[in-house]
């Protein structure tokens, strides 16, 4: 008689998704829904693919250990790329915080993103061209700002109908992680805008940088005690009528029992949504993130437990229908002093994984130049071991929310992206054959490979963009998943070979 | 082949409108089978469970606690089933497949109508009885609420130690007394009304029924005349006792409660209340007061013949109706002022403009002229056949779209009956035609014509021709159109159908054509009232008992 489906975020999205008669629909605010505050409701988009753009700055670290156990520094990407194809049972070392989940992701090599135009600087063009698929033009080189709207902005104009910055924002959220303790790379605008991976209408546009206000903008205030009185109310008046259903049926005709099974299935569906909310998958309201972190955050401290908290926040939005494009930025681009260095190397432990002793302690003052262009092979054992740390510190990251859409049942709805402004951060900063991973099988998309999308090998991709596939050919491909056509001076078509 | 098949098509189509009126005709005229249909023991139709439409809905909750809802509240849209009517219980049926997105849309327009009650006019539901927390306030609140929302009393133990269960995960009364609304109005014991649905049925020869309670008469009955649940008095009253029951049906009848009966039955029926956002061109100067009128006109005239006439067919030819100055301006009748619209006495001389009777209110007049200049008998008689005889007329058949090119005839009938001549078109027409021009002196916004002054017949100086003929008889104008129609036995049937159907709630089956046509002879036909019509339904074993 009852519908025997636990999974009940996909329940949810199927109450969500029915057609209300025309209107009617916006009247049909199902029973969870009714818990998110009013003045959310209106931006929910249930049936959209989910997006997450996770943003690592300053380009990776290529690197792999010798037979030996020391480390090897590679000059190209051949050490993070396994052969094309299948991906292997072990990953590279690189990607070794993944194995396990081979079939969940991925990579996809091959991919440039060069508008041609660096006069703002590598740092500042990678990022900038990463979601928008060309260069700001900036006070470095025109005084005139002008760069494409980011595909998370035009995702948003599409699911809201409207262009205005603040009915867009409501359909994205889009943090980044605050560099406090030392200056940004650049002066003044060209600061801000060599900072951002979102833009709108030539102007950088809106990331969250405390996870207590992005929170607040999705579910509403932190305690809301009609929330707390609107379930109770719910699950009171259901142990009512579920049981008295039940009684009615045994009396009635064969032909009214129908009727009364549908109301009895249904209710019963609703009171197992209710009864596992704030316990499991289900779409309710998720605990406000402590809110110390907002603190924090200002002061720069907490690093993991703020990636973490943007990443639950995201997520759950993703689950409810709220929001459906996520944008975590990791950190700016080539901070003078990355003073968050120092919180994360306790949680890594490569230092065994290559015979050391001790943990790596003292990045607290590190930053980006003085750590990343060590010169040549070994040069600096230390800074390149710290390099590593950060790179296995990121995919774990990664690797927490790729797991969160699977045990919240949207994997299949969701595409979960890792990548790099540019290769390289030691040389290079070359924006080509840049480390790109992809999970989730949103849109059909084939998981569990390496799709090589060059016939150059990594070790001859240099700065031969020509022969690589524009980075913004793959956001075309998960834009028409929206049902967007994509394309400007910076893409030559898509990559829908990759999806199903 | 093909001429074959014209053949073959043209003669279904002349069959289809030459079957002569009326299929209830076939039952008294040689079906046998309907003949014993009609016997006294032929079994019940079989009623399921039968859920508000969202007009009751929301009378209900009006009258049960003076809150307003909305129609846009509600997750589906009412629907009018075969018999026309939303009330239609075979629609319903769609209940057996409904969705979540439904019954949780009802379950949060429980909580939310709960919750607005509460808020708006709290003392509907709180004054009910005391408010301490104790079992006596608990038990009395529970009585009496489930009286009325549930409109029947609590099942005791069961309901009442399960309601009383919510009242103790609270420390108040108001708040668990809301949560307990809102659960009745959730519940499909307040959704569907019940007639005889969970009650052991009796076994017949007929068949298997169950005689409606005390409880689901006093429903039925306050569904029927009120479209809303019923009072304390009618749910008190003993109806098993026919004096009771007839004396309950005048009260009802009385209340202000029982104009729904104008506004829902006969709207859904005649289709009267568009009028008032209909397009006129503005060649006629009909203003919105005027428009506003005429649907007013037939609204309290509707009103007083189902609730106050003696004759149930002024309806079709009355000799009075309700005007105001504007209205009475527009139809050329002097002598009225204000803006109120009152009784007014018509002779069919008065003025020389032939009013009184529905198919001359201008909201008719105007709903069946499509906005256009000129006049539409055929639209016209159309209507009378469908709605006044309950004679349905097929569609035109394939590729015939429009009239005739009007420079091939010299007048508006020389026109249709140009057009009636294609033997495709000739059967339904010479039915449908010879009734619209009956009406040919009111122009397409109601005004009297005696000749056409505007549109592409305007300046040529062509009379009005009114002259008909309906089953056999020629009448000419208005008047005597109207009178051929209420003497009509048809007529008299048709509205009988109309009146069973609705309150019955189903399209109906042989059984209920037995009733139709009893009460349209035996009470309408012989100039009685609509409230003796609906006395005889409501006595009757269709509207008392349910087969199972």
């Amino acid at each position: 008689m009852s519908k025997k489906n636990n999974n009940k975020s996909f329940n949810r999205r199927q109450f969500l998704e029915g057609s209300f008669y025309g209107m009617t629909l916006k009247l049909m605010l199902p029973t969870m829904v009714s818990l998110i505050p009013k003045d959310l409701r209106s931006q929910m988009v249930p049936n959209a693919m989910n997006l997450f753009v996770m943003y690592l700055p300053d380009g990776t670290y290529p690197h792999s250990i010798n037979p030996n156990g020391t480390l090897r520094w590679d000059r190209t990407m051949s050490r993070w790329y396994p052969a094309v194809g299948a991906l292997p049972t072990v990953l590279p070392t690189m990607l070794n915080k993944l194995n396990g989940m081979q079939s969940d992701f991925s990579i996809v090599s091959g991919l440039q993103n060069s508008a041609g135009t660096t006069c703002a600087g590598h740092h500042a063009d990678a990022i900038a061209r990463y979601l928008t698929g060309n260069s700001f033009q900036n006070n470095w080189c025109t005084d005139l700002y002008s760069v494409n709207d980011s595909i998370d902005q035009i995702i948003g104009k599409h699911l809201s109908g409207r262009t205005d910055a603040s009915s867009i924002q409501k359909f994205i959220l889009s943090a980044k992680m605050r560099n406090v303790g030392g200056a940004d790379m650049g002066t003044g605008a060209n600061r801000e805008w060599g900072h951002n991976l979102s833009y709108l209408n030539n102007k950088p546009a809106y990331s969250y940088t405390n996870p207590g206000q992005m929170f607040t903008d999705t579910f509403g205030l932190p305690t809301d005690p009609q929330i707390t009185a609107a379930l109770k109310k719910r699950k009171s008046a259901l142990d009512f009528l579920l049981p008295d259903i039940q009684a009615k049926r045994a009396l009635a005709s064969a032909e009214d029992r129908i009727i009364l099974d549908r109301w009895l299935t249904n209710y019963e569906e609703l009171q197992r949504t209710l009864e596992t909310t704030g316990t499991g998958p289900v779409c309710t309201r998720p605990t406000a993130p402590a809110a110390t972190l907002d603190a924090a955050a200002n002061r720069g401290q907490d690093y993991n437990a703020i990636v973490r908290a943007y990443m639950d926040i995201m997520l759950a939005s993703m689950e409810c229908g709220i929001r459906k494009v996520g944008i975590l930025q990791m950190q700016s681009e080539a901070a003078d002093i990355n003073n968050f260095y120092n919180q994360i190397v306790a949680t890594e432990d490569l230092h065994s994984e290559v015979g050391r002793t001790t943990r790596i302690t003292d990045m607290a003052t590190s930053q980006h130049i003085g750590m990343a262009h060590y010169g040549s092979d070994g040069a600096d054992m230390i800074n390149y071991l710290k390099l590593v740390t950060l790179n296995n510190y990121y995919l774990r990251q990664y690797r927490y929310f790729v797991q969160g859409l699977k045990t919240r049942g949207l994997f299949n709805n969701s595409i979960a992206t890792y990548g790099y402004g540019f290769k390289d951060g030691n040389h290079t900063s070359a924006p080509a054959d840049m480390p790109f991973l992809v999970a989730g099988r949103g849109g059909g998309f084939k998981t569990g490979q390496h799709h090589r999308l060059t016939t150059l090998r990594p070790e001859q991709t240099g700065y031969n963009l020509s022969a690589m596939t524009p980075l913004p050919n793959f956001w075309a491909s998960v834009l028409g998943k929206y049902g967007i056509t994509y394309s400007h001076a910076n893409t030559s078509g898509n990559t829908n070979q990759l999806f199903d | 082949m093909f001429s074959l098949t014209l053949i073959t098509l043209t003669i279904l189509l002349y069959n289809n409108c030459d079957s002569g009126f009326n299929a209830s005709n076939e039952f008294f005229s040689g079906n046998s089978n309907f003949v014993s249909q009609c016997e006294s023991g032929a079994p019940q139709a079989k009623m399921q469970l039968h859920r508000l439409t969202n007009q009751e809905y929301i009378y209900t909750i009006k009258d049960l606690f003076n809150v307003d809802l909305l129609a846009s509240n509600f997750p589906t849209a009412d629907q009018a089933g075969g018999s026309g009517f939303t009330n239609e219980y075979s629609r319903m049926n769609r209940d057996t497949n409904l969705s979540e997105n439904v019954t949780n849309a009802y379950f949060e327009l429980a909580i939310t109508t709960a919750s607005r009650i509460m808020t708006q006019n709290p003392s509907s539901v709180l004054g009910l009885s005391c408010n301490t927390r104790s079992d006596a306030c608990y038990e009395d609140f529970l009585r009496k609420l489930s009286l009325k929302v549930f409109r029947r009393p609590l099942v005791e133990p069961s309901e009442m130690t399960a309601f009383k269960t919510i009242f103790s995960a609270y420390t108040n009364f108001s708040e668990p007394a809301e949560v307990v609304l809102a659960t009745m109005l959730a519940s499909p014991n307040y959704l569907y009304k019940s007639y005889g649905a969970y009650s052991a049925p009796v076994n017949q020869s007929s068949g298997r029924k169950v005689i409606l309670n005390n409880y689901e008469l006093a429903t039925r009955l306050s569904y029927l005349l009120w479209a809303s649940a019923p009072d304390d008095v009618l749910l008190t009253t003993d109806l098993s006792i026919s004096a009771n029951l007839e004396s309950q049906i005048k009260r009802l009848l009385a209340s202000p409660k029982a104009r729904r009966l104008s506004s829902v039955f006969a709207d859904q029926w005649l289709d009267y209340s568009k009028v008032e956002t209909s397009s006129v061109p503005t060649e006629f100067a009909v203003s919105a007061a005027v428009l506003q009128s005429s649907k007013r006109e037939t609204e309290e005239f509707l009103n007083y013949v189902i609730t106050q006439s003696s004759r149930a067919l002024d309806l079709w030819d009355a000799d009075y109706s309700f005007l105001n100055a504007s209205l009475a301006t527009h139809y050329g009748i002097s002598g009225v002022t204000g803006t109120t619209i009152n009784r007014v006495p018509i002779s069919n001389s008065s003025n020389g403009s032939n009013r009184g009777g529905l198919i001359t209110h201008a909201s008719f007049l105007i709903n069946t002229s499509g906005g256009t200049l000129e006049t539409h008998p055929v639209s016209r008689g159309s209507w009378i056949l469908n709605n006044v005889l309950c004679d349905s007329v097929p569609p035109p058949p394939p590729g015939v779209t429009a009239l005739p090119d009007a420079s091939l005839a010299s007048s508006p009938r020389e026109l249709a009956e140009l057009h009636a001549s294609q033997v495709s078109c000739k059967a339904c027409h010479a039915r449908m035609d010879p009734l619209g021009f009956g009406l040919e002196n009111y122009d397409a916004s109601g005004k009297w014509i005696t000749s056409y002054n505007l549109g592409k017949w305007a300046g040529r100086g062509i009379a009005v021709e009114a002259d008909g003929i309906l089953d056999g008889e020629r009448f000419n104008g208005p008047g005597e159109l109207k009178k051929l129609v209420a003497e009509n036995p048809e007529t008299s049937i048709c509205m009988s159908r109309k009146i069973v159907s609705y309150a019955l709630g189903r399209n109906m089956n042989s059984k209920d054509h037995c009733l139709s046509e009893d009460v349209g002879l035996n009470v309408i036909s012989k100039g009685g009232s609509f409230e003796a019509a609906l006395k005889k339904i409501i006595n009757s074993p269709s509207f008392k008992e349910n087969g199972r």
